[in-house]
């Protein structure tokens, strides 16, 4: 064959490999393809290709090379950092957290190659043998690769029509979770190689085939009901705290009316005196009780009924129940909160809201901790504008923040332990294009702001 | 002169502020005046404008079946951003806060007793006093920055320096005493600041006005604030060719 003919074959089944690859791995996150991160992961993974071929050539010895340990090795390595640079990618282009953009890698690798390996299979043992060589390069070659891709493509619009990600994220929750399943892909990965290694002589037959295809479907089936059953938990996790939220709202409930009845006895009171000084005639003692009883209302009541006003407002329900359970924890901390939210906030804002409710718990969790253990203070405003919702949490501190310190990652005053929690809170805020974060220090109070833009309807 | 207006629907009120308000600015011999009051925000919007800036302003929180205070103040805010703004309020449960971060206001009156309001009047005329006086009197530059529908004009020498991140088109501001983060390139505020500022990085640009020394060898821009930014290697060449 001319070698023309040879490198066109290898750059084409190289491209096609890796578009696919590519391809089914955005798929499984739920992004669309763009050609600007794919060309970024071609030229890491031709690297890496490249860059071994040459490293392995120089430093192993040649009766080495060609054996199977070497091959194992090689395939261990190679695969493994592709998909981690593919990982990479993902994260930078796409925002997705590094180890599901790995994971997605790994499986996406171990599909592509469990068709490309059927098919040439196949396609050896039933092709005829052909005069020409060309044919029977794209025979066994070149149509198992194009098949691997419009598997992979397939798969990937299939994933991304179902909202296959919404589950496959919350696969990732816990530490133990995210480190069976990223072995788990692992392994599959690998599988191949491993089939290579430890019987190197199978015949493949149709049975073979089929076998192997019940893998990929079982593979799918299994990652498919692991992360279904790992949302559902979550889901009984989040009701479960509703239901807690919903329980401290009642009691802020039970405490107001409490309020009213002491209040209805205090009034009853007064007014008997005050019908007395009225039928002596006392104009001065009744101008006198006019004068202190005028606040006393809203001194008694005034900030439990502002407060469930305000609460009311909010229609984003995971957020009112977050408001509702952190605005209890600062009155067990015998912290002063208030919460200010003059018009009704609606979901409407671009972030979504679970992301909104994670920042926004990071950012009173902060307040709760920088408070001085005397006479803390903790504002919460919410505004919705026209274009925009605005997000503020103010507090008062023990020691004075340093602003230039907290852009750092990790920052605390808090000493180790803490402080990941703003460094979360930024890379959140960072996947919305159009937000904007201010914080500063005025008269005595440490100030975040967040502002985000409202979907234009 | 400082020209104070007064708005509010009820005539009683603000008859009796306009009188608190003239009073105290007569006890405190301040350079203020006149008091104009007026009953409907879009008249006080006018009067506004054929007035200098900045000025006082007394305003109802709410006006029965017009705009409410707040876009009132918005709307008054747009033209003079370094306005007073104080509210008047029938009930003291009013969500000041929201009011004090959006729109700066200075303090809100509570209507009512007479003695407690000009007490009130008169800690707000001290305060803007010594606003003013704190203020550098000479119009200094300013950067403009537009954020959704609001512009805000930072004194430049509030100006620390711009960092880029690593995110898309993220700027971070680093401010005295405040740090801001939004969607913009630092090309832009390169262009708009000029002279003043120096791009020492691919993804710095500090105020000249605040660095205290550069250090070569260590590639590093001390500011006077302590921080720090990276000098790399092209602008090093390029200070170096300055110096000589």
């Amino acid at each position: 064959m001319p070698f023309a003919f040879r490198i066109s074959v290898i750059i084409f089944v190289f491209i096609l490999s890796g578009l696919g690859m590519f391809w089914l791995a955005v798929g499984i996150v739920g992004k669309k393809v763009r050609t600007r991160p794919f060309l970024i992961y071609a030229a890491c993974s031709c690297a890496v290709y490249v860059l071994s071929v040459v490293l392995s050539s120089w430093f192993v010895e040649e009766e080495f090379l060609f054996g199977p340990y070497f091959s194992l090795l090689f395939a261990v390595i190679g695969y493994t950092v592709e998909a981690a640079a593919l990982g990479l990618v993902v994260r930078k282009c796409y925002g997705i957290p590094f180890v599901q953009g790995l994971t997605a890698a790994m499986l996406s690798h171990f599909i592509i190659y469990t068709v490309d390996d059927v098919v040439s299979a196949a396609t050896k043992a039933y092709s005829p043998v052909f005069g020409g060589m060309y044919l029977y390069t794209f025979i066994t070659i070149v149509l198992p690769k194009l098949w691997g891709f419009f598997i992979a493509f397939l798969a990937a619009y299939v994933l991304c029509k179902s909202g296959f990600y919404r589950y496959f994220a919350a696969l990732f929750s816990g530490r133990f979770k995210t480190v069976v399943i990223v072995a788990v892909s692992w392994i599959f990965m690998l599988f191949w190689t491993f089939i290579d290694f430890f019987y190197p002589n199978t015949e493949p037959n149709a049975l073979y085939a089929l076998f192997f295809f019940s893998l990929i479907t079982v593979v799918l089936l299994w990652v498919q009901f692991m992360a279904m059953y790992t949302a559902g938990q979550e889901k009984i996790h989040v009701q479960e705290e509703t239901i807690a939220q919903q329980q401290s709202h009642m009691e802020l409930l039970e405490e107001l009316q409490q309020e009213i009845r002491a209040f209805r006895h205090d009034v009853t009171n007064l007014f008997s005196g005050l019908t007395l000084q009225a039928q002596e005639g006392d104009l001065d003692g009744i101008q006198e009780f006019m004068k202190k009883t005028s606040s006393y209302f809203d001194e008694k009541l005034g900030n439990e009924i502002k407060q469930m006003d305000c609460l009311n407002n909010i229609q984003l329900y995971p957020i009112r129940s977050l408001l509702t359970t952190k605005l209890a924890a600062m009155r067990q901390k015998h912290i002063q909160g208030a919460l200010e939210v003059l018009y009704p906030v609606q979901e409407k804002q671009v972030m979504e809201t679970a992301d909104f409710l994670r920042g926004l718990g990071i950012l009173i969790d902060n307040a709760i901790e920088a408070v001085p253990s005397k006479d803390g203070q903790i504002r919460l405003v919410l505004l919705q504008e026209e274009r925009e919702l605005y997000v503020a949490v103010v507090n008062n501190y023990e020691a004075e923040p340093d602003l230039n310190a907290i852009s750092e990652k990790g920052y605390t005053t808090k000493g180790a332990g803490h402080g990941t929690g703003l460094s979360s809170y930024r890379k959140i805020i960072s996947r919305y294009p159009g937000c904007v974060t201010r914080t500063y220090l005025r008269d005595g109070f440490f100030v975040q702001e967040l502002r985000m833009p409202v979907q234009s309807a | 002169m400082i020209p104070v207006y007064i708005c509010d629907d009820e005539q009683v009120i603000s008859a009796h502020l306009k009188k608190i308000v003239s009073d105290q600015i007569m006890i405190l011999d301040a350079d203020m005046g006149p008091v104009r009051v007026t009953d409907s925000p879009s008249e006080l919007l006018k009067l506004q404008r054929q007035d200098t800036v900045p000025a006082v302003y007394f305003l109802d929180i709410d006006f029965p079946g017009q705009i409410s205070g707040l876009a009132l103040a918005q709307e008054l805010r747009r033209y003079d951003p370094r306005g007073f703004i104080v509210f008047i309020t029938a009930h003291g449960d009013l969500a000041f806060e929201t009011f004090r971060l959006r729109l700066e206001a200075l303090d809100y009156i509570v209507k009512g007793d007479y003695d407690a309001m000009s007490v009130r009047v008169r800690e707000c005329f001290e305060s803007i006093q010594e606003r003013l006086h704190d203020e550098p009197s000479g119009q200094g530059s300013y950067c403009t920055l537009k954020l959704f529908d609001t512009v805000r004009h930072i004194p430049i020498q509030d100006i620390l320096y711009f960092e880029a991140l690593g995110y898309k088109h993220t700027l971070r501001l680093h401010l005295v005493n405040e740090l801001l983060e939004f969607n913009s390139s630092l090309d832009h505020f390169e262009e708009q600041l000029g002279e003043g500022f120096w791009r020492c990085h691919r993804g710095f640009l500090v105020n000249r006005g605040h660095v205290r020394k550069v250090h070569l060898k260590e590639q590093i821009v001390e500011l006077d604030t302590g921080e720090e930014c990276p000098l790399s290697r092209k602008a090093k060449t390029e200070y170096r060719a300055g110096l000589s």
